[in-house]
């Protein structure tokens, strides 16, 4: 059964990665729309698995299309308690690291899912989810911005 | 450099491991006393401390209630477009140019669909009617009841105006200018045509020159009864007729074979390429008084030798 936070999980995943609005939206709407057929198709598996494994698709063919930072976007449906952060992220993810680092990262760090349903969801060991995750945490690790908390 | 039996290396790379609590408890151990001697390691596990904290203090950001609900209604393509363009969302000018472009439309499809020229012949039939009635009274023809089982279509029409005599249209007379294909009215045989005749009624000079003759010769070397009997079966197979009182191939004072009989026009052009192929033919348009039917010609022809 589907919830409210795997919405908030689908939305704020494509919010964080392809750093557009409406895009972010659109593909949030496919992703939970093949969720909802695949959940119902087969209840046995859990619905985490299902939604990363639909996150992860439906973004293969979403990244082409990702704009540019938006700094200041002039109405935004969302809200974040740390814009700075958020900044540094969008920088993080326009210039740096490979998709699937920062792809492990969002939806470990930033949206919670444990590294087995990563692994299960993505279709690879757990080494190679705390792999994605190390290195992606290493690349973030060098952010002007981290650095600079880090007095370094 | 190895610090506590474990290289920095070795310690950088373990780093996921050791900040997800999955190493064993002797190398954690080892990991821990390492990063406690060592501040390049300590400090590597610092930043990346930090950007595990940046990143969860990020996982808090949320979206607007309106974005939830949106994703959580069921929409299909037209719905989402019936939100965005419908009528609603219009423009006053927009709709008041569509309600135009409707009207227009409507009129223009009345205008040239709708059967006016059945109205008006069924109005002008009924006015039509009303003045007969007026003027000759009821026409008792025009009352007569459809039989119940005649077939729709094929009822008897009123008839109005003048009736007919009993015994139909007399036969009208032909009229002697007006000559229409031979073969309608066979010749007498007891009274045959001479040559000279026949070339008299062909010169007769006529009041009103209204018809056409074709009239020439065919030139050939050597004339036999072959090429007679040829030429006149050509031209029964491209629809001849004889249109004198002659037979075809009939011979003249002069013994020329002479033919003089009327075709289909859209023969004519086949008739001279059979004619070309046995000599050199030669026919020319004269006016004449005699005028044949729409879509045939006249034709009178010669066969001679070369001198």
């Amino acid at each position: 059964m589907l919830t409210e936070a795997h919405y908030r999980a689908a939305l704020n995943f494509f919010y964080f990665l392809l750093l557009d609005e409406g895009l972010a939206i659109s593909a949030a709407d496919r992703v939970m729309r093949s969720t909802h057929r695949l959940v119902a198709r087969t209840p046995v598996a859990k619905p985490d698995v299902i939604l990363i494994g639909q996150l992860a698709k439906i973004f293969d063919s979403y990244q082409r299309r990702r704009g540019k930072i938006q700094t200041s976007p002039p109405r935004s449906d969302w809200k974040s308690s740390d814009p700075e952060t958020l900044l540094a992220w969008k920088e993080f993810i326009q210039k740096r690291g490979r998709e699937e680092f920062s792809v492990a990262l969002t939806l470990h760090y930033l949206l919670g899912f444990s590294i087995e349903d990563l692994a299960e969801g993505l279709g690879v060991p757990e080494g190679t989810i705390l792999h994605r995750l190390g290195r992606g945490l290493e690349q973030f690790s060098t952010t002007p911005f981290i650095q600079k908390k880090a007095g370094l | 450099m190895t610090e506590n039996g474990v290289s920095c290396f070795f310690v950088k790379e373990s780093l996921p491991l050791y900040m997800a609590g999955r190493l064993k408890p002797s190398r954690f151990e080892s990991i821990q006393a390492h990063l406690k001697t060592c501040k390049t390691c300590a400090s590597e596990l610092r930043s990346r401390e930090l950007a595990k904290v940046a990143l969860e203090q990020l996982a808090h950001t949320t979206c607007s209630k309106e974005v939830l609900q949106f994703l959580k209604e069921e929409h299909t393509f037209w719905k989402d477009f019936r939100s965005k363009y419908g009528w609603a969302k219009w423009s006053s000018n927009a709709k008041w140019a569509a309600e135009l472009a409707l009207v227009g439309v409507a009129l223009a499809v009345t205008v040239n669909v709708f059967p006016w020229l059945n109205l008006a012949r069924t109005f002008k039939h009924v006015n039509l009617q009303r003045e007969w009635e007026n003027r000759f009274g009821k026409s008792e023809v025009g009352e007569k009841p459809v039989a119940e089982n005649q077939p729709l279509g094929q009822e008897t029409l009123p008839v109005y105006g003048p009736q007919l005599p009993p015994g139909g249209l007399p036969t009208p007379k032909p009229h002697p200018a007006v000559e229409l294909a031979a073969h309608d009215k066979p010749a007498p045989p007891t009274n045959p045509v001479t040559a000279e005749e026949e070339g008299q009624n062909d010169q007769t000079p006529a009041k009103a020159q209204k018809g056409f003759v074709w009239r020439g010769s065919l030139r050939v070397d050597t004339v036999t009864p072959e090429l007679i009997e040829k030429l006149k079966k050509q031209v029964v197979d491209l629809g001849g007729t004889k249109a004198g009182k002659v037979d075809l191939g009939w011979r003249n004072e002069k013994n020329q074979p002479y033919y003089h009989f009327i075709i289909p026009q859209s023969n004519y052009d086949k008739f001279l390429g059979i004619i070309n192929t046995e000599g050199y033919a030669e026919l020319k348009k004269e006016n004449h008084p005699r005028v044949i039917k729409q879509g045939y010609m006249r034709i009178i022809m010669i066969i001679e030798e070369e001198p």
